[in-house]
């Protein structure tokens, strides 16, 4: 892999595009976190490998490259929550019955409903328990991904928890953390 | 009323199926296009630095010319002077 980023950074076209493809299944599964829309999910992480090209100069080799295109997508995908502040659509009664219900939903609708739940947060605390509970990253980790310190990582999660309960206080079920 | 715990539904959440992307081509296009324009605006820089050398170069030689052109008239004017003047 490392003879892969040596080509690349020397302009190797095919070396480059054997580490899209060995690693675009994690950053698509990272990026799918930050939107369901499969349009732009196809160009954000079109853009992350983008932006992985111009800066490759710069990768030291000391983290793992999946690490390292895991901050880019991160970094891309939260300018876009930045950029593309929809109106969340608030989840309906029969939203909340559905998750409570003794057969509850899917995975895949209970990914689409915990998405427009999150969606209702501010991007900072979104980011946060994207990274600590769906990604399932450690402080240390959720640090690095977003730059911010490990101090911050714990703040944000726990604003975020707490805009959480008040966001889930008005359902028709008892929302339990 | 029912309670649901919301790490629960992070973990249903976090075993759906993502979809499969392949960008690769895209990438690599868009990667092509970056680097067509990058030389066409260095070309582009190339042609400027030709062009204002040139227009420079003839500012100089005429600038050079009409000073030329003065001096000698200054000149003749002196000569002229200094003939009255014996």
């Amino acid at each position: 892999m490392l003879d892969d980023i040596c080509k690349s950074r020397q302009g190797d076209g095919q070396a480059y595009r054997r580490l899209i493809e060995r690693h675009q299944p994690a950053v698509g599964k990272l990026l799918w976190r930050f939107t369901r829309d499969r349009a732009d999910h196809e160009e954000l992480v079109q853009e992350v490998f983008v932006q992985a090209y111009v800066s490759l100069g710069s990768y030291a080799g000391k983290a793992p490259l999946e690490h390292w295109l895991a901050k880019i997508a991160v970094r891309v995908g939260y300018s876009y929550w930045r950029k593309r502040r929809r109106l969340p659509v608030p989840l309906s009664e029969d939203d909340w019955r559905q998750l409570a219900a003794p057969q509850p939903p899917d995975n895949e609708q209970t990914a689409e409903i915990v998405h427009r739940l999150l969606e209702r947060l501010p991007p900072n605390d979104r980011l946060a328990l994207t990274l600590r509970y769906l990604e399932q990253c450690d402080i240390a980790e959720t640090a690095y991904r977003t730059g911010w310190s490990q101090t911050r990582v714990r703040v944000q999660t726990h604003r975020a928890i707490a805009k959480l309960k008040t966001l889930t206080q008005n359902t028709p079920i008892e929302v339990d953390w | 009323m029912n309670t649901i715990k919301i790490t629960r539904l992070f973990d249903a959440a976090r075993q759906a199926e993502t979809p499969a992307v392949d960008v690769a081509d895209a990438v690599l296009a868009a990667l092509a296009v970056r680097r067509r324009s990058a030389t066409a605006f260095q070309r582009s820089l190339m042609w400027m630095s030709m062009a204002s050398s040139a227009a420079a170069a003839a500012l100089a030689l005429s600038a050079f010319w009409v000073w030329q052109h003065n001096t000698d008239a200054v000149n003749e004017m002196i000569t002229m002077v200094s003939w009255a003047a014996q």
